[in-house]
């Protein structure tokens, strides 16, 4: 068995994975629900098809099958980075005031991982073997830091995700993770099929978590809570506050 | 950095991602209803008055007359654990108001960021002034002055937080009862 028979072997898994995915998420209707997720299945099944006609017409070594590679690995992690905040959205669709809360906290923590980005990449020669590593990692690491700021809200707020929802979310931030790493290894070893094997096998073990995501059916669509008054939050919130200052204080007023 | 590290900090970022989630909640799954926000409540400040008359100052001087000084010893030993557990109970009473707070947050329309942002201080200095009380507690035994004030403070605290109670249990709608948050 040659390696190149096995490249194709694994390919052609992968394709069947993400075909099944695709699928799954058509069956039960998920574009209701996570419309950016689908689109972004939509497209990696697509890009398999395109990449497929490619690789049998011009060969993978072209400098057309670099450009494409890479323009669509861009446009899947801009999906990737939609599909993050799509989750944070539907996880806090049943309570509007913690998601309207949450929302700008989180776009300004993306925002100041991308500047983080930016910055480290400032220094780095122009050279796209370097140049694309580096830039593919800063939007990594920037989509698995909404997606753990995001939980990380959920568990403050006691925010209950569902078990679909969070192996979408394991399977985003599990690749986005690995690619991560990967691509900081990758100038350091200077070996593209290293690489690239890690890159094909995280995605492929994110495609598993997919498919048990969206094996069992959905649970109904929530709608929002029951909500308190604005007033009432006005009113609670504060003598609650004050309650919990005054327990603080106590507990200080021991060391004096 | 060395290669190590990096493999490190992913593996401790893949784990953080698995605990927040699918590593079970504090509070999971409470109704909305008088009952259910009782249990979120305090009630170990109710039980302080009693505490206090156990931790009597005039006791000790009685007792330091009265009794052999294995047993006032021994007094002071059960007198000092009835503090640990006074504080635990402290500890359980504030992490349930800051479940309340929460609960009334995440049910609002709107939130304000500083209160949002005052709770989340609140919180961090509490755990960490309560996780320095008790290793004070561990280390060296605390003066009575210190004992009977601290009960003090907390028994006055206790009844403030009961007359909390009766407000927040009227004015939690009943229309929500049944629906899990």
């Amino acid at each position: 068995m040659s390696p190149s028979f096995l490249s194709l072997v694994h390919w052609a898994f992968g394709a069947l994975l993400e075909a099944t995915v695709l699928f799954l998420a058509l069956r039960h209707k998920l574009v209701q629900r996570l419309p950016f997720f689908v689109v972004y299945l939509v497209v990696l099944v697509g890009n398999e098809l395109v990449f497929f006609a490619i690789y049998q017409t011009i060969g993978l070594t072209s400098e057309v099958f670099f450009y494409s590679y890479w323009s669509t690995q861009a446009l899947f992690i801009l999906l990737r980075a939609l599909v993050v905040y799509e989750l944070c959205r539907s996880i806090f669709s049943a309570f509007g005031g913690v998601w309207r809360f949450v929302k700008p906290i989180l776009l300004i923590i993306g925002g100041v991982l991308l500047v983080a980005m930016l910055i480290s990449m400032s220094g780095a020669p122009l050279n796209v073997k370097i140049a694309i590593p580096m830039g593919q990692r800063g939007l990594e690491v920037t989509i698995a830091g909404l997606l753990i700021s995001g939980l990380a809200f959920c568990r403050y707020y006691r925010v209950q995700v569902e078990p679909y929802l969070a192996w979408i979310a394991l399977g985003l931030g599990f690749h986005s993770i690995i690619q991560a790493t990967a691509d900081t290894f990758l100038p350091w070893l200077g070996h593209f099929a290293l690489w690239a094997e890690l890159s094909h096998a995280s995605f492929d073990i994110a495609l598993v978590m997919w498919v048990v995501a969206l094996w069992s059916p959905l649970p109904a669509l929530e709608h929002s809570r029951v909500l308190l008054a604005q007033d009432e939050y006005e009113r609670l919130g504060p003598q609650v506050t004050t309650q919990l200052r005054e327990l603080n204080t106590r507990l200080l007023e021991m060391w004096k | 950095m060395t290669m190590a590290m990096l493999v490190a900090i992913a593996i401790i970022v893949l784990v953080l991602l698995v605990w927040l989630l699918f590593a079970p909640q504090g509070v999971q799954r409470l109704e909305v209803g008088p009952l259910e926000i009782k249990n979120l409540l305090p009630v170990h400040c109710r039980h302080f008055p009693q505490i206090r008359m156990i931790l009597h100052r005039e006791d000790e001087a009685f007792l330091v007359r009265r009794a052999s000084r294995e047993d006032v010893k021994l007094w002071r030993t059960e007198r000092k654990q009835i503090l640990h557990l006074y504080l635990q109970g402290l500890a359980q009473d504030f992490q349930n108001l800051t479940e309340l707070a929460r609960l009334i947050s995440k049910l609002s329309p709107e939130l304000r960021p500083s209160q949002e942002l005052e709770l989340l201080k609140l919180t961090v200095q509490f755990q960490t002034r309560y996780r320095l009380t008790m290793l004070r507690i561990a280390l060296r035994s605390l003066p009575l002055p210190e004992l009977s004030r601290l009960t003090e403070m907390v028994a006055a605290q206790g009844f403030e937080l009961s007359l909390l109670l009766d407000q927040m249990t009227a004015r939690i709608p009943q229309a929500g009862v049944g629906a899990a948050v």
